[in-house]
C-alpha cells in the first residue's frame, strides 16, 4: 500500500470510529433516536451545522466539543490528501509516470531509441516492468502515444533517477549513443543503488574500460554482436539460427531459476528431479556460486542457492518454474517473507506476553472505573453543577477510549499469534520431502481441532449469548484461515496434475 | 568458382566477415566500389549492377552476404540476387530497424540488425543476468560453445539414440535438432538421430571437435 492510500485509510477509520462513538453517546445523553443522533454528528463533523438539532445537556455539549475538534480536524486533513491523490493520478496519466503505484524489481531504460525499443520488447516477453527516462520532446510524445511509462528529465540528475524508483530497480539499461553519458548515468545510478545491474551500450570499443570503471556490469556493442551473428550464420547457420531464436524468445528460451531451501528440487540429483519427464524442459547448465557447470550429468546434486539454466518452450519453462517454486505456493512465502516468519516465530513469546499484559491493563482500567466513578460522583456533589457533569462525562469517555485502544492492540496481537501456527507449519513441513500435501493435511486437521475445541467449550457458555457469539466467530475465523491455507495447496496440486494430464494427452495425440 | 560466398561491401562488417571466411577456408568473392585495398578476389564495382553480380558468379554461388552501409542498397541487392539465383541463401545486415521487414520482403533469408540483437542482449542482462553471462561465455570465451554438427549418411551417429551417445560424461548436451528445416528443441533421450539432421550442441570446444569427427 502506498503512503497516500494509507493516510486516507487511517483518517477514514478514525472518522468512522469517532462518529460511531459520538453518535451513541449523543443518542444516550440527548435522548435522540439513532438516526437523529447520526444526522447531528454528520452535520457537525462536515462543518455544515444546520442547527436544527443542538445539544442541550451538558454531557451532550462535552461530546460535541470533542466531536467538533477531532472531527473537523479529520475532515480538513482528509481533503488535501484525497485531492492530492486525484491530482497526482491526473498528472501521472498525462506525464506517463507509472501511476502512483511504486515500481519494484523493474528495469530503468535510459533514453528511448531503436535499441531501447527492442529492449522494451524483450522485457515485455520476460514480464518485467520498466520505465524509460527521456528528455527529448519528440521521443516523449512517442512514448506517450505508445503508452510506455516514462519519467521526463535529465538522468544525470539524481532526483530524476529517484523518480524512476532506481533504489528498488533490478537494473538499468543504458542505450545512449554517447558512451560518456552512459558512464555518467551508470555511476549516478550505482551510487543510489549499489546492487543494481547496469547494462550499457558500447559505441566505441576503446571506451569499454571507462564504462567498466563507471560500474557497468554488462557491455553490449550492437555492431559487434550483429557481426558475430553474421559470421556465425555463414559458418554454422543452424547454430546461429538457434542462438538467434533463443536470444529473441522465438519458440524457445533459456530461463534462470534459483533453487531455494523450500524447493522440492533442493538436495536431489538432476536425475531424481525428473524435471525432463515432468515438464519437458531440461537443465543445460548450473551456476554453483560463481562456477558454471554446463551440460551437467544426471547425478549432479542440486543444492539450495544454486541457479539452474533451463532450456525449453515458454510453456515448458512455465511448468518448470511452477515445479521449482512449488515449495512456496500457499502463503506465497518468498525468501524474504520466510525470514519474516522465522522472526515472527521468535516473536511468539513477546506477542503472547503483550496480549496478557494488555488484557490485564483493560481489566484494571475497568476495575478502576468501578472504584473511581462513585468516588467522582461524590466529589462532584461539592462542585458546581456544570463542572461536575463535565468531569462526570470526560472521565468515562477517556476511559472508554483507552479501553478501545487497548482492545484493538490485543486483537492485532492475537491475529499475529494466529498467523504464526500456519507460518510455523509452513516452515516446518516444507523441510519434509513432499511436505506440501502434509501441510494441507495439517491445516485441515487444525481446522477440525478448532471445531472440536468449540464443541467442548460450547455447553459451558450456552448461557451467555454474547460470549457464545464471540467464541463462535473466533472459531470460524481460525478455521477459515486454516482451510484457506489447505485450499491453496490442493488447488496448486490439482493444477500441476491437470498440466501433466494435458501434456500426456496432447503428446499422445501428437505422435 | 562454384559453391562460394559473395560478400557485398568491404567496410567494418565486410572486413571481419572476410577474415572469418579466410580462416575457415571458405571460397568467397568480395564486391566493393571504393575499397582501398587491392585483393585478388575483390571485384571493384557496384553490387546493384547486374553485370557485377554475374561476374562474381552469383548463379553458381551458394550464398550472398550483404553488408553495405545503406539499407536501400541492401534491399536492391537482395532483390537482384534473388532474381538472378532463386536458390541462393541471402544473409543481410539491416542498419535501421524499420528496414528489416523490407529486406525480408526483398527475398533475404536472414536479416540481422544490431539494434535487435543489441537491445535484446541489454534487456536480458537485466532480466536474466546469469543467462546473459552464460551466453557471454558461450559466444566470447574460447572454452565453451554452441556448435552445429551435421550428421552425414556414413556418420557413426546416424540411427543412434541420444541416450546411447554417452554425451553427459563428456560435458555435452544436445540443445536442439534441425530436421528438414524444422527445429526440434530439447529432444528427449529416446530421440533417434538420422542422417541429414543437424545437431545443436553445447559443450567444451575440444569435446565438440571430437564428436564432429565422428559425425
Amino acid at each position: 500500500m502506498n503512503s497516500t492510500a494509507r493516510d486516507i485509510a487511517i483518517i477514514l477509520t478514525s472518522l468512522v470510529v469517532l462518529s460511531t462513538v459520538s453518535t451513541l453517546l449523543i443518542m444516550k445523553f440527548e435522548h435522540l433516536s439513532l438516526l437523529e443522533a447520526l444526522y447531528f454528528v454528520i452535520v457537525t463533523i462536515s462543518t455544515v451545522g444546520y442547527g436544527d438539532i443542538t445539544p442541550v445537556t451538558t454531557e451532550g455539549r462535552v461530546v460535541s466539543l470533542f466531536l467538533i475538534v477531532l472531527g473537523v480536524f479529520s475532515v480538513l486533513a482528509i481533503i488535501p490528501v484525497i485531492s492530492s491523490y486525484l491530482i497526482q493520478r491526473g498528472i501521472s496519466r498525462t506525464l506517463g509516470i507509472a501511476g502512483i503505484k511504486r515500481l519494484r524489481e523493474h528495469a530503468v531504460i535510459f533514453r528511448y531509441n531503436e535499441l531501447a525499443e527492442q529492449a522494451v520488447q524483450e522485457l515485455k516477453s520476460y514480464g518485467i516492468p520498466f520505465i524509460v527516462i527521456e528528455e527529448s520532446a519528440d521521443r516523449l510524445r512517442k512514448l506517450q502515444e505508445l503508452g510506455i511509462p516514462f519519467v521526463a528529465g535529465d538522468a544525470t540528475d539524481e532526483r530524476i533517477l529517484r523518480k524512476a524508483s532506481i533504489d528498488a530497480a533490478l537494473g538499468i539499461i543504458l542505450t545512449s549513443r554517447d558512451d560518456a553519458e552512459n558512464a555518467f548515468v551508470a555511476m549516478a545510478a550505482k551510487g543510489l543503488n549499489p546492487s543494481l545491474i547496469a547494462a550499457s551500450r558500447l559505441e566505441k570499443p576503446e571506451n569499454a574500460g571507462l564504462l567498466r570503471r563507471a560500474g557497468v556490469d554488462y557491455l553490449v556493442d550492437p555492431r559487434e554482436a550483429a557481426l558475430n551473428l553474421l559470421v556465425k550464420s555463414v559458418l554454422s547457420p543452424y547454430s546461429a539460427e538457434f542462438l538467434d531464436r533463443m536470444a529473441i524468445f522465438r519458440g524457445i528460451s533459456l530461463g534462470q531459476y534459483r533453487i531455494d531451501e523450500a524447493s522440492p528440487l533442493a538436495g536431489k540429483s538432476i536425475a531424481q528431479t525428473k524435471l525432463r519427464s515432468r515438464t519437458g524442459a531440461s537443465i543445460v547448465a548450473v551456476w554453483k556460486k560463481d562456477k558454471l557447470i554446463t551440460s551437467p550429468s544426471g547425478d549432479l546434486t542440486l543444492e539450495a542457492g544454486d541457479v539452474v539454466l533451463i532450456l525449453g518452450t515458454k510453456e515448458q519453462l512455465r511448468r518448470a518454474k511452477a515445479l521449482i517454486e512449488s515449495g512456496r505456493t500457499l502463503l506465497r512465502i518468498k525468501p524474504a517473507k520466510r525470514a519474516a516468519v522465522r522472526d515472527e516465530t521468535a516473536q511468539i513469546g513477546a506477542r503472547f506476553s503483550r496480549v496478557v499484559f494488555n488484557s490485564a491493563l483493560i481489566l484494571m482500567l475497568l476495575l478502576t472505573s468501578l472504584v473511581l466513578l462513585p468516588f467522582i460522583s461524590r466529589i462532584s456533589e461539592v462542585l458546581p453543577e456544570d463542572v461536575s457533569s463535565f468531569v462526570g462525562t470526560l472521565i468515562p469517555v477517556s476511559l472508554w477510549l483507552a479501553v478501545f485502544g487497548l482492545v484493538l492492540k490485543v486483537l492485532e496481537d492475537l491475529r499475529g499469534l494466529l498467523a504464526v501456527p500456519s507460518g510455523l507449519l509452513a516452515a516446518r513441513t516444507t523441510r519434509i520431502r513432499g511436505g506440501e500435501l502434509k501441510r494441507a493435511a495439517l491445516d485441515i486437521a487444525c481446522a477440525g481441532l478448532t471445531g472440536v475445541v468449540f464443541a467442548i467449550v460450547a455447553p459451558f457458555i450456552s448461557g451467555m449469548p454474547g460470549v457464545k457469539a464471540a467464541v463462535t466467530y473466533l472459531g470460524l475465523a481460525i478455521s477459515v484461515l486454516f482451510l484457506y491455507d489447505a485450499g491453496r495447496i490442493i488447488y496448486g496440486h490439482i493444477q500441476v496434475v491437470a498440466d501433466l494430464l494435458a501434456e500426456k494427452l496432447g503428446g499422445d495425440t501428437g505422435k | 568458382m562454384k559453391n562460394h560466398i559473395i560478400v557485398c561491401g568491404y567496410g567494418y562488417h565486410g572486413r571481419k566477415i572476410v577474415a572469418a571466411l579466410e580462416k575457415a577456408g571458405i571460397p568467397h568473392v568480395i564486391i566493393d566500389l571504393k575499397a582501398e585495398e587491392e585483393r585478388e578476389n575483390l571485384i571493384r564495382g557496384d553490387a546493384k549492377d547486374e553485370d557485377v553480380l554475374l561476374r562474381a558468379g552469383i548463379r553458381e554461388a551458394r550464398e550472398v552476404l550483404i553488408a553495405v552501409s545503406n539499407d536501400v542498397d541492401t534491399v536492391f541487392i537482395a532483390m537482384l540476387s534473388r532474381h538472378l539465383n532463386p536458390n541462393i541463401r541471402i544473409v543481410a545486415k539491416a542498419d535501421r530497424l524499420a528496414s528489416m521487414k523490407k529486406i525480408y520482403l526483398a527475398g533475404a533469408n536472414k536479416v540481422i540488425s544490431p539494434y535487435v540483437i543489441g537491445g535484446r542482449l541489454l534487456a536480458r542482462a537485466v532480466a536474466r543476468p546469469l543467462v546473459a553471462e552464460f551466453f557471454q561465455r558461450v559466444t566470447i570465451a574460447e572454452d565453451l560453445e554452441v556448435a552445429q554438427i551435421g550428421v552425414g549418411d556414413d556418420s557413426k551417429l546416424a540411427g543412434r539414440m541420444i541416450r546411447d551417445m554417452d554425451l553427459a560424461s563428456r560435458g555435452l548436451a544436445i540443445l536442439a535438432v534441425y530436421r528438414a528445416g524444422e527445429l526440434i528443441p530439447n529432444p528427449p533421450a529416446e530421440f533417434r538421430v538420422e542422417a541429414g539432421d543437424h545437431l545443436i550442441i553445447l559443450g567444451g570446444s575440444e569435446e565438440i571437435m571430437k564428436l564432429r569427427r565422428q559425425g
